[in-house]
């Protein structure tokens, strides 16, 4: 009887590699063949339209780290926008989770509905949108303040550079916290409905629920929802293009956009390639940073 | 597969009679919070409704009611024809997506192979690619291929696309699940494929419903790839017939925002079919019982 | 349940791949890869020359298609749809037997969408480019030479020799003109005319008219200022304009180039004059916040008494005023100061056209088919029909205003055409405007050093 455990364990790692087949042959065609070519081609000054190309060695991450500050300035602009937005977007997607999953079930459908809108609808939608709500002249924001008597407090949201970086955080957060908060809304489905119970029978208030009950269980979650906001802060582009186009100066210009501009304005797709690469690094750099901090710990 | 209820308010079985101030407060900023979501959303069906000088001379008030936008998008965007093309696009891709994602979570997850951890972390890095590594490439394989010009060159790099996040949010999912039923049901006796479908695709349902939901989303409103691939008038999908209501110097926003609201339709209608299956874990009262 | 609708949701995928499978389309259009795309004009690999050779160019003959030519064109106008459908007819009908596949991407994407395809081996043989884009696309061998086949009359049918030298490198011929883009001013007819205001024709002239706007409390000019400046970058310019003709400096090469990296405070000048404007409330305080749609509502509510646009806004700023206020308008293009002897109407250029691949397998077919575009019965199509400004010679405007802005184009000239990539720097030199206006601490020359630096590092760039 002690052997058949042992070998139903490895047959199960083994089919582990089976399982993994089909993922990891779409991925290594897809993904990692591409990541393979560009770090290649980023060697060398190809344009990305012709077949002449010559091969100038690590001379566009010199650059990159040498002589290019506004590249920096923009993954400033990012990272600052990669604080702000997560803590904001978590903090408001759990407490809107835990809200929402202690509503009556009608009101539970309504708000699941309403709060993630925003995530599905296009890009293109949301910048008409934010755009009309920001405009200076006849945006709702300053027709609002004037219609109570701040005019002071007018200006143009998206061209002044003290407030466009704030105004497309604020925008990207509208869109995105529905997001997390419908992953922390089905962890927390998970947990069971008897032990909160019988905890506020105990006479445990609402914070010390959250505090005990609902934070610690959804750690998990916790950690999918830094990562991928963090990480996708980092990448930001849509909403940073259509609202401000780098807003006033280059107040909201975000890596991205410089290396679009690099690629198809300047048509040196080598150097892009290369600005792409350190991006990617810097990303997962910061994955594994996290992942390693965060580290899982089993709570059964 | 029986329903549990929902996770009902967690109150204290007495005090239903008077709600308290802060219950009100509550509501209150929860209506406020809803007004905020919804209020740019309202706009935007609004502007749909309208005719473009009025959508630019007066974009907040309500000062014409045009429903020949929708037509006009209808017709002008071909939707009738891109309508279908979108369809089954998602649809397979979608499918194709589940499958995978699903036997790499459960390996990750449960199986754990050797080297598993590693593997997991090399994959979650493709998540960070930008188009401009991943364009030019994936072109070239396409047509090496030979998908140029049929469907599979939109569905297998979606597939593709769309593997890393489900797989990290899944597999996530999955490690959270309680072991006993596993073990209950391998002392039963049931094979591991039993295991599989029996027992914990249930359980995932939620998490799945949740990777549907967003991976739905990303294939149905996809572009880019799509403008770059699809030269053939039978096979463009939805997001490319709002090319037609843009240009440089002027735009029918009405038209346009009528457009883009016919594509979200369908997003919205699957986020509702599929957010039913947000229940309150089966393990949770399995466990117990 | 689950299980049901899961084996059901099977079913109809494999109901609906097998009709994917089964739709396998005709390979695609385009000519299988070539891999050298060719840099000169490949005339000779032609087996039915009907021309003699390239250089007795008064005798070129008219270009006949390649047997079977087959040809994959790019534009980026849906909104001109019909315009493009009657073109692609007058084409073929001068052609019969030649066949064009269409495709159309949005402005934003279409180099995005040429670069791929050239990158893959699938370029379109005759593509959407802005003139500007010429020497880039030019050093990486992207353009075809058409100056084989370009003969004297194609070349009479233009308004000046100038639409066609702002797609030339050198004496090559590597794009043709579709339309002209310039900025003007459109003002408020009936509310001057009530006013008693009268056009100004000097810089002076449009000062103190503003002024007087101004103290009705009327904006005096819309211009809307983003992103990157836009249009008050554009009067910045115009002022530039005027002060470098005065100074003797319109026809200077390197000016004409884009090249030239020094300025000596003229620059300056043109920031001090127009960030003067912008403080003194000409513009609304609220210019660089605005964008196109904006500033076109300040003028169509009569908020502002004229607006900086562009030529091709005209049809929907004619709808907008069918749609509000229904006012008359005129329209003056941007004077020049008392002192000199000539207005400066330096942007008139042409600068939406086209290209054709170096590697086209029908070079022949793409000169016929630039050579129908460019007749005057096309030409017509595009000016009257969707209200652009042509570059040809011979036709004639039904829309008053839009004549008016078309005349001007023949007095054109001296316009900076850079002879490099120059990639995004008229982004960066625009936002070091809109940076230098909005700053209190930035002086006028600390302005131009930043824009000369821009400059320099773009043809630095450019030459790497």
């Amino acid at each position: 009887m002690q052997r058949k455990p042992m070998k139903l364990e490895t047959q199960r790692k083994i089919l582990g590699y089976f399982f993994l087949i089909p993922i990891v042959v779409l991925l290594v065609v897809f993904m990692f063949y591409p990541i393979a070519k560009s770090i290649v081609m980023s060697f060398t000054n190809w344009s990305g339209m012709s077949d002449d190309w010559k091969w100038i060695g690590f001379n566009n991450y010199i650059r990159i780290f040498t002589d290019m500050p506004e590249y920096w300035r923009a993954m400033k602009v990012n990272v600052i926008y990669a604080i702000i937005a997560t803590a904001v977007q978590l903090t408001l997607g759990f407490i809107m989770a835990v809200m929402v999953i202690n509503m009556k079930p009608r009101w539970q459908n309504f708000y699941k509905v309403a709060l993630y809108l925003p995530v599905i609808i296009p890009a293109a939608a949301i910048s008409v949108m934010w755009r009309y709500i920001y405009t200076p002249e006849y945006g709702l924001i300053n027709q609002f303040l004037r219609a109570i008597g701040l005019d002071s407090l007018c200006r143009a949201w998206t061209a002044d550079p003290d407030t466009a970086l704030g105004a497309v955080i604020v925008t990207n957060t509208w869109r995105y916290a529905g997001f997390t908060m419908v992953l922390y809304y089905v962890a927390m489905l998970d947990i069971p409905k008897d032990v909160l119970e019988s905890a506020q029978i105990d006479g445990a208030n609402r914070w010390q629920l959250i505090r005990y009950f609902y934070l610690p269980l959804t750690r998990g979650t916790t950690e999918v929802n830094l990562i991928l906001t963090i990480t996708g802060c980092l990448r930001a582009f849509d909403i940073f293009y259509l609202l401000t186009a780098g807003g006033p100066g280059t107040s909201t210009k975000v890596v991205s956009m410089w290396i679009m501009e690099t690629a198809f304005q300047s048509y040196k797709y080598g150097r892009a390639l290369a600005m792409s690469i350190v991006l990617f690094l810097i990303v997962v750099l910061t994955m594994l940073l996290f992942r390693f901090i965060l580290a899982p710990r089993e709570k059964e | 597969m029986p329903r549990t209820q929902m996770h009902t308010a967690v109150q204290p079985a007495r005090k239903r009679k008077k709600h308290s101030v802060s219950y009100y407060v509550e509501q209150f900023i929860f209506i406020l919070m809803a007004a905020f979501v919804l209020y740019p959303l309202f706009f935007v069906l609004l502007t749909s409704l309208k005719t473009n000088t009025d959508v630019i001379l007066n974009p907040f008030g309500i000062s014409t009611f045009e429903p020949m936008n929708y037509i006009t998008a209808w017709y002008t965007g071909r939707v009738g024809s891109y309508l279908l093309n979108s369809v089954i696009t998602t649809l397979v891709t979608l499918f194709f997506q589940m499958i995978i994602i699903v036997l790499a979570s459960y390996a990750f997850g449960k199986l754990k192979p050797w080297g598993g951890g590693v593997l997991f972390s090399l994959l979650l890095m493709t998540m960070f690619v930008t188009s401009e590594m991943t364009t030019v490439p994936n072109y070239v394989t396409v047509r090496d291929m030979g998908l140029m010009g049929t469907r599979w060159s939109l569905i297998i790099p979606y597939t593709a696309s769309g593997l890393t996040m489900g797989t990290y949010i899944l597999t996530n999912y999955v490690r959270g699940l309680p072991k006993e039923l596993d073990e209950a049901a391998r002392i039963d006796g049931a094979g591991i494929f039993k295991i599989l479908w029996n027992v914990d695709l249930p359980l995932i349902t939620p998490a799945l419903a949740t990777l549907v939901i967003f991976n739905f989303n990303g294939v149905w409103s996809e572009f880019y790839w799509a403008l770059i691939v699809i030269k053939d008038e039978a096979l463009k999908t939805l997001p490319l017939g709002l090319i037609n209501f843009q240009s440089q110097f002027t735009s029918d926003y009405g038209v346009l925002t009528a457009g883009l609201v016919i594509l979200t339709v369908p997003v919205v209608i699957v986020y509702l079919f599929f957010s039913q299956y947000f229940i309150a874990g089966i393990s949770a009262g399995a466990v117990k019982g | 349940m689950f299980k049901k609708i899961v084996a059901l949701c099977m079913a109809l995928v494999l109901v609906f791949a097998m009709t994917a499978c089964a739709k396998t389309e005709a390979p695609a259009p385009s000519a299988p890869p070539a891999d050298e795309p060719a840099t000169d004009a490949p005339a000779t690999d032609e087996p039915a020359a009907d021309e003699p050779a390239a250089d007795d160019p008064a005798q070129v003959a008219i270009p006949v298609p390649e047997e079977g030519a087959s040809l994959h064109f790019l534009h980026i106008y849906p909104e001109h749809e019909g315009a493009i459908n009657k073109t692609l007819d007058i084409i073929k009908r001068d052609n019969p037997g030649l066949e064009i596949n269409v495709s159309v991407v949005p402005w934003n994407e279409a180099t995005k969408s040429i670069q791929t395809a050239s990158a893959s081996g699938e370029m379109y043989d005759i593509f959407f480019m802005w003139s500007t884009q010429v020497p880039g696309y030019n050093n990486v061998g992207l353009l075809l030479d058409l100056t084989p086949y370009v003969d004297d009359e194609w070349k009479s049918w233009y308004i000046s020799d100038a639409a066609l030298e702002e797609y030339s490198v050198g004496d090559q011929i590597l794009g043709m003109p579709l339309r002209g883009t310039a900025v003007f001013m459109i003002y408020n007819k009936t509310m001057f005319d009530e006013n008693g205001w009268a056009v100004p024709t000097s810089q002076e002239e449009l000062e103190a008219l503003c002024d007087k706007i101004l103290e009705k409390g009327i904006i005096p000019i819309s211009a809307p200022g983003k992103p990157n400046g836009f249009q008050v970058e554009s009067i910045r310019g115009r002022v530039f304009d005027n002060l470098v003709y005065i100074n003797g400096l319109i026809e200077d090469p390197e000016r004409l180039t884009d090249r030239k990296t020094e300025w000596n405070g003229l620059y300056a000048q043109s920031g001090e004059i127009v960030k003067g404007w912008y403080q003194k409330g000409y513009f609304g305080a609220n210019a660089f916040g605005l964008e196109r749609e904006e500033g076109q509502t300040l003028f169509m509510t009569e908020s502002a008494a004229m607006l900086l646009c562009n030529n091709n806004e005209l049809t929907a700023l004619r709808e907008l005023n069918a749609a509000a206020n229904n006012f008359e308008f005129g329209s003056f293009s941007f004077p020049k100061p008392a002192a000199s002897d000539r207005t400066m109407f330096t942007q008139a250029g042409f600068g939406d056209g086209w290209g054709a691949w170096s590697g086209t397998k029908y070079p022949q077919a793409c000169a016929a088919f630039f050579r129908s575009f460019a007749c005057k019965e096309t030409m017509e199509i595009w000016a009257n029909e969707e209200l652009c400004i042509v570059p040809s010679a011979e036709v004639e405007y039904s829309d008053p205003v839009q004549g008016a802005f078309a005349a001007q184009y023949a007095d054109g000239g001296y316009k900076v055409v850079p002879n490099y990539n120059s990639g995004n720097k008229g982004d960066l030199t625009g936002q070091a405007f809109v940076d230098y206006c909005l700053s209190d601490t930035m002086t006028a020359d600390e302005f131009e050093t930043t824009v000369e630096q821009i400059t320099a590092r773009a043809i630095a760039d450019a030459e790497e």
